[in-house]
């Protein structure tokens, strides 16, 4: 099913929760993403098949970020720092890219998936994209899927 | 408890977050290494004779199947528990992997839970 317009909001909001919930306790609800909201940090991952390529982006408030940290490591919240906060976002980057090309049929079709990294801002809105956000009780996170 | 795990994963905070569920199964630190990709997994199991593995694929260097390739290739692991912690869900790429010898699948995202079960059973503990 390598198509980009079958890849609904819902499965995307339904990805994120289940994916947070299982690695970290991380409950969340979906949410439109207010249009001034800026989150603090990025990370992306490519992706590419015979029909389809392009990148994943997860965007996150630091506060979300430290809460994600925190589960996942075991510690208070406060002793989360800098470095952690990116790590987390980025292998959720790498969990939730895994997931997502799944619903665009990589259990069947030969996807490929890059290695997550942090970058420093998203690239600019494309028609074609696809995005969802979610909140927890502590911040934001936000995803996008462009195709190249 | 003899059980040695060797977390090869290029996710520094995912690595800890494992070794965290280990030590909730009796598996403590000095029994837990850690490798970023699989060329450092090599050379860390010349030093750290692992019972088990839990090998992520998707990493820089030398990714997990190569690494087990490469172990399968040497007699001396032959033994060695592999346990594969991935994201991967191609049909066809797994049925390869499986086709190396290895313990078993954990497939991302997993609860704690589910990694201290399969570990747990690698390492032939009681749950």
């Amino acid at each position: 099913m390598s198509n980009l317009e079958e890849l609904y909001e819902d499965r995307m909001l339904e990805i994120l929760a289940t994916s947070l919930e299982r690695i970290a306790f991380v409950v969340t609800d979906p949410l439109d993403l207010p249009p001034d909201h800026d989150p603090d940090r990025h990370a992306s991952i490519s992706f590419d098949s015979e029909g389809l390529c392009g990148d994943i982006y997860l965007s996150a408030d630091d506060i979300f970020l430290g809460e994600l940290a925190s589960n996942l490591l075991g510690v208070d919240e406060d002793e989360v720092s800098d470095e952690e906060r990116h790590q987390a976002l980025t292998e959720l980057a790498n969990i939730v890219g895994g997931e997502i090309i799944v619903a665009l049929g990589a259990a069947e079709d030969d996807f490929r998936l890059g290695l997550p990294q942090r970058v420093e801002g998203l690239p600019s809105e494309s028609g074609e994209m696809r995005c969802a956000s979610v909140e927890s009780d502590s911040g934001l996170l936000h995803v996008r899927v462009d195709p190249r | 408890m003899n059980g040695k795990v060797l977390i090869v994963d290029d996710s520094p905070i995912l690595r800890r977050s494992m070794r965290r569920a280990l030590e909730q199964i009796g598996v403590t630190g000095e029994d837990v290494h850690e490798a970023g990709h699989g060329q450092a997994a090599l050379e860390e199991l010349e030093r750290f004779p692992a019972t088990l593995v839990l090998l992520d694929l998707n990493m820089p260097v030398m990714n997990g199947e190569e690494f087990l390739t490469e172990l399968k290739n040497r007699p001396e692991y032959r033994d060695l528990a592999v346990v594969i912690v991935t994201t991967e869900s191609n049909s066809g790429r797994l049925m390869r992997l499986s086709n190396l010898g290895i313990t078993g699948f954990l497939h991302k995202p997993f609860e704690p839970e589910d990694l201290r079960e399969i570990a747990g059973q690698a390492l032939g503990l009681a749950s």
